[in-house]
């Protein structure tokens, strides 16, 4: 029976290889597909935690999302599950600027965002996140 | 399937225009064609107020100014949509599609400026009775800006306080002329479908065998068509440098088992598609953190950093092996009985800064041996 590949190599190596590290694309291996990307700006509430935001994905299947915030005003991107870093020492640890990027999460409608704010004044971060693969 | 060309989401709606008799006889969003191609349809995101009368319908302008700015349409209408009643609107937003039949499905050209504009002059309806247009008002960032033509001239929403959300779509379709021919379509269910590999010779250039039928042909990219290089280079993220055979293919799709490239298939039947982007490897690089925790000082911590000097923020991701365990995702926390130890990342448009941080009762040494997966994707963020 045939088996139809396509295959790129890397530089120096063969298209007969059986190693797939020894490929740029091979068709024996699904890539990741970036159905989507976007970027959702969002005005965190002052001094609350656990804020949920929630975009619609348009897909039919429920899909991997992977997402990096930044905050206005602040020149670095930081990912979920972590606190945006303000400071850092090395017997004081990271010290927050008071916003957390708790996670981000997919269903079969909607990408949702949740982030915490400790501030007393409103924080704008914007998300870019990326729709990938299918997860069911 | 049609295939977005350029699109500002309706989750970042939050005010409106309304629209009736005497309105702006003409009010629209400019957009960016991408990679250009044939006109499918546009989607802008409308309701109905009350009991409107009249048509809608969307026009396709060229456009100039600076966009995002000053940008207007200009000349005559390109290319006139399909028409429904402004009647059959919902009275909640929605996004109302509308295609580009016969001779107005022009082609757009590649990364060129164009106006996709409401017909708003064909709107009628007074007191309560009135379209709305949904649009974003609060800093948004759609690349082009908003126009409206009164007074016998167009004018921009300048400073780009306003956009409109909204589609473009172009074709989906292979020509003949532009792509692999449905012989040659890559499917590993078909049981007579090429099979080709392009492998570099030591010298850097690839040579390229076909092993199938000459029915796996293939002719240059027609201008809609995204070109597709498998030459290889020293970086994968470098450009292939002109000594190397380059293929230009229409769109490119390779199916997963089972499933057929053919037909406008999901991408979740695909493994891969020129349609869609895919992540562009950069580098790998170590990052080791050590340090030795003072149970004197209540947080103990230790950074690293890895210099990408893109001069964007990178996609990346990250995984850490904390005193030689598995590899987690990062930023990620854990805790011991006495003590709690986390691990974070920070991107900067010239470096990725890495941390391991511990807090308790503690004076080992700990080590934070950080993975670092740099892409060239572009997180256009700012």
């Amino acid at each position: 029976m045939i088996h139809p590949e396509f295959k790129v190599a890397k530089i120096g190596k063969r298209a007969d290889s059986t190693n797939p590290n020894d490929f740029i694309f091979h068709s024996d291996y699904n890539t990741f597909k970036i159905i989507r990307e976007d970027t959702k700006q969002i005005t965190l509430a002052a001094s609350t935690s656990d804020q949920s935001f929630t975009v619609p994905h348009n897909q039919i299947f429920i899909p991997l999302i992977t997402a990096y915030a930044i905050q206005s005003g602040i020149a670095q991107v930081f990912l979920p599950n972590s606190v945006n870093i303000d400071s850092w020492g090395p017997k004081l640890g990271w010290t927050s600027t008071g916003v957390r990027f708790n996670y981000v999460k997919s269903d079969a409608t909607n990408i949702t965002f949740n982030f915490d704010n400790s501030n007393g004044t409103t924080i704008v971060v914007s998300v870019r996140f990326f729709v990938l693969e299918v997860v069911n | 399937m049609p295939v977005i060309l350029d699109s500002y989401s309706e989750s970042n709606q939050d005010n409106s225009f309304t629209f009736q008799t005497g309105s702006p006889s003409g009010f629209g969003q400019s957009f960016d064609a991408g990679g250009g191609g044939v006109l499918n349809s546009a989607s802008l995101y409308l309701k109905k107020n009350g009991s409107p009368g009249g048509i809608i319908r969307f026009f396709i302008y060229a456009h100039t100014g600076t966009y995002g700015d000053t940008g207007v349409p200009t000349g005559s209408i390109l290319a006139t949509s399909d028409q429904i009643n402004a009647s059959a609107l919902s009275t909640s937003f929605a996004l109302v599609n509308l295609t580009f039949s016969g001779g107005n499905k022009i082609t757009l050209s590649a990364s060129t400026k164009y106006f996709l504009v409401l017909d708003t002059a064909s709107i009628t309806g007074s007191g309560s009775d009135s379209v709305g247009v949904g649009e974003d008002a609060s800093s948004p960032t759609a690349g082009g800006n908003i126009a409206s033509f009164f007074s016998g001239a167009w004018h921009a929403f300048t400073g780009s306080t306003q956009d409109l959300p909204f589609y473009v779509y172009r074709d989906d379709a292979v020509s003949p002329s532009s792509s692999l021919s449905p012989s040659s379509s890559i499917s590993p269910s078909a049981s007579d479908s090429p099979s080709f590999s392009v492998s570099p010779s030591s010298s850097g250039s690839p040579s390229a065998s076909i092993s199938s039928s000459p029915s796996s042909s293939y002719s240059p990219s027609a201008s809609n068509s995204p070109s597709s290089s498998v030459s290889p280079s020293s970086s994968p993220s470098s450009s292939p440098s002109p000594s190397h055979a380059q293929f230009e293919l229409g769109i490119m799709r390779v199916a997963k088992d089972g499933k057929s490239a053919l037909n406008n298939p999901a991408p979740t039947d695909l493994k891969f598609s020129s349609e869609y982007g895919t992540l562009k490897y950069f580098t790998k690089q170590a990052v080791h953190v050590q340090f030795t925790a003072d149970p004197a000082v209540g947080v103990n911590s230790g950074k690293g950093s890895y210099s990408h000097n893109l001069n964007y923020y990178p996609y990346c991701e990250v995984y850490v092996s904390v005193n030689g365990g598995d590899y987690e995702y990062c930023p990620f926390a854990g805790s011991g009985a006495t003590l709690l130890y986390s691990a974070n990342v920070i991107i900067s448009k010239t470096k990725i800064d890495v941390y391991g941080e511990v807090s308790g009762i503690d004076s080992s040494v700990w080590t934070f041996d950080f993975l670092i997966f740099v892409f060239k994707n572009d997180l256009h963020l700012s």
